[in-house]
């Protein structure tokens, strides 16, 4: 503007505008943050509630009554639930053209941690409404299984996982057999 | 003087507020490319190019509307496609950390509750926040291309529609990839209703009307302060309101579920989100021809306009209207040229320092001349009016019928 001089800060950017910018830096950081921080401070597992149902992708299960949610971590599709020492966590695989094929990709993503290994030769299982699955074991720093249920074209995992030493309590590894079994896809 | 294009635009480093603009970007880009990323590895092969070729063809014509939405003076292009790409990786970015961590803490308190209201206590808070700050970064930017209500209304449409696109070919995504053998089916119907159905009076309606509130606060300095806090407040407040209804299951609640009622509450919503945005459109219209009426209100006295030329210009209807009224091959396109040279004008004097020796206006005047002077040679006289012409929409204190019809 003709007459009108500018205030520069000594990086050669204008003093005019310099608060607003703050602020609104400061509005962004507080809209994501806020949120963030007050997650992180609450206490990160919700109970299950009797006859509820949990989602992963186009598949869902009956969690079992004595385990509870982790809900920072049940937040991107996928459902992890906690029980004692043992953490049970169901993923989508998208599309796969057969079990064998979803068992591979469902292998290489826990593998790929580097905390985990896939080991044997998977076993074939059916689920409760009839869709085909493979489970097999879990060995390394965590012990534990890994099951996935193929139907139609689309994929689960279900990725039981606890640490070897103290062996987990039998009864939730009965408990995590029940959820896998549980898995469908509704009609 | 050569003016270097940096004044114009977008490009103005001298600026806090670029640097800012372009962190965000990054930041909030690097959280929608991985979401993209992920979902795109989960759907099949060619959802992706589908959602884009299916949005895209949507966002051609629907951006060509939104730009038609000012009158007087279009936005520089680096503007406008600043506001769409903050709202389509800024605002979108953030919100979808923010939204996540949001829902999740809601989760903590009660997991029921946060299933039912979460998106509709979490959606509002954060997108209609961070997208109303593209208009706010398109101020601090460049003050000098903002300038009356109706910039805040297009700048917040563009960025309401970057962050909508964004948005829905994540979800085109995601059911994708839920839909398996039947994905193309899937996806096409997520593109149906949340493009086509329920496209325009979301995002985009939602961020104009708080654009809207911005504009209103940062132009109108002839009025009090109070009242500017007042309207922005208000309309900020609004557009998080028919946000908070579009996502809440109070439809359902009082109604019950069922597909038919989920199409019923769309259209509902959309009609009130319509109704609220057309009279905010139309108040934001109405200041901006009351400006452009004051600016060439000494050029009505001395004879480079009529008022019934200035009243025709007062909507992009009227525009057409006094268009149409030309008969013959030549007298519309004349009207037309006429039309764009009388706003040139007006826009030009607006910003000019020295009206009275501005060599551009001298030559938008000689222009405006040789227009009316072909006008008035066209062998065929305008189309003559059965019925008295309508009054133009925003009465500038210019135009009286009984003047016209004298003429």
């Amino acid at each position: 503007m003709a007459g009108h001089t500018r205030r520069r800060t000594g990086f050669g950017l204008d003093k005019e505008g310099r608060g607003a910018t703050l602020a609104v830096a400061g509005i962004m950081a507080g809209v994501v943050l806020i949120p963030t921080l007050l997650n992180a401070t609450a206490d990160g597992y919700a109970p299950v509630r009797a006859g509820e149902r949990f989602t992963a992708g186009a598949f869902r299960f009956e969690p079992e009554p004595s385990w509870r949610m982790d809900v920072m971590r049940s937040m991107n599709g996928q459902s992890v639930l906690v029980g004692g020492s043992a953490t049970y966590t169901v993923r989508p695989l998208g599309r796969a053209g057969s079990p064998h094929a979803a068992y591979l990709l469902a292998a290489r993503r826990l593998e790929e941690g580097g905390l985990a290994r896939v080991s044997g030769v998977p076993r074939p299982f059916r689920t409760r409404a009839g869709q085909a699955g493979l489970t097999g074991e879990i060995t390394g720093a965590v012990e534990g299984r890994l099951s996935v249920v193929h139907h139609r074209g689309r994929a689960v995992a279900a990725v039981l996982i606890a640490p070897p030493r103290p062996l987990p309590d039998p009864g939730l590894l009965r408990q995590a057999e029940r959820m896998t079994a549980s898995l469908e896809v509704p009609p | 003087m050569i003016r270097l294009p940096l004044g114009e635009g977008f490009l103005r480093p001298h600026r806090h507020a670029f640097w800012l603009y372009l962190v965000s970007l990054a930041v909030g880009g690097t959280t929608v490319i991985g979401s993209l990323a992920r979902r795109t590895a989960e759907a099949p092969p060619g959802a992706l190019l589908l959602a884009v070729v299916l949005y895209a063809i949507w966002l051609a014509p629907v951006l060509w509307f939104v730009w038609r939405l000012e009158l007087f003076e279009r936005e520089p292009i680096s503007l406008a496609a600043a506001a769409f790409v903050w709202g389509g990786l800024a605002a979108t970015g953030l919100a979808l950390a923010a939204n996540t961590a949001f829902v999740s803490y809601l989760a903590k308190l009660d997991s029921g509750f946060a299933a039912s209201w979460g998106p509709a206590v979490a959606g509002p808070t954060t997108e209609e926040t961070l997208k109303t700050l593209a208009v706010v970064m398109i101020v601090l930017i460049n003050r000098g291309q903002f300038d009356r209500v109706l910039d805040g209304f297009v700048y917040g449409a563009l960025a309401g529609l970057g962050f909508q696109v964004v948005e829905d070919v994540i979800y085109a995504l995601s059911i994708a990839a839920k839909s398996g053998s039947g994905w193309v089916g899937g996806l096409v119907l997520s593109f149906v209703m949340r493009g086509l159905i329920n496209g325009l009076w979301t995002h985009a309606a939602w961020s104009a009307i708080s654009g809207a509130g911005i504009a209103y606060f940062v132009t109108r300095r002839d009025r009090p302060l109070n009242r500017r806090l007042l309207v922005a407040a208000v309309l900020c407040g609004l557009s998080w309101l028919l946000h908070f209804v579009n996502n809440s299951p109070l439809f359902v609640l009082m109604f019950g579920g069922g597909g038919l009622l989920t199409i019923a509450q769309i259209i509902f919503n959309g009609m009130v989100t319509l109704c609220v945005v057309i009279v905010i459109y139309r108040a934001a219209c109405r200041i901006e021809y009351g400006w452009f009426a004051d600016v060439v209100a000494d050029d009505v006295r001395a004879g480079l306009f009529t008022p019934r030329e200035v009243a025709d210009l007062a909507t992009n209807g009227t525009r057409r209207r006094a268009i149409r009224r030309m008969r013959g091959l030549r007298g519309p396109r004349l009207q037309r040229e006429l039309q764009h040279a009388q706003i040139a004008y007006g826009v030009a004097k607006s910003r000019s320092p020295d009206p009275a020796t501005d060599p551009r206006l001298a030559e938008l005047r000689r222009t405006i001349a040789e227009i009316r002077s072909d006008i008035a040679r066209l062998p065929t006289r305008p189309r003559p009016r059965l019925r008295p012409a309508p009054r133009p929409p925003f009465h500038s204190g210019l135009w009286r019928p009984q003047e016209d019809e004298a003429a």
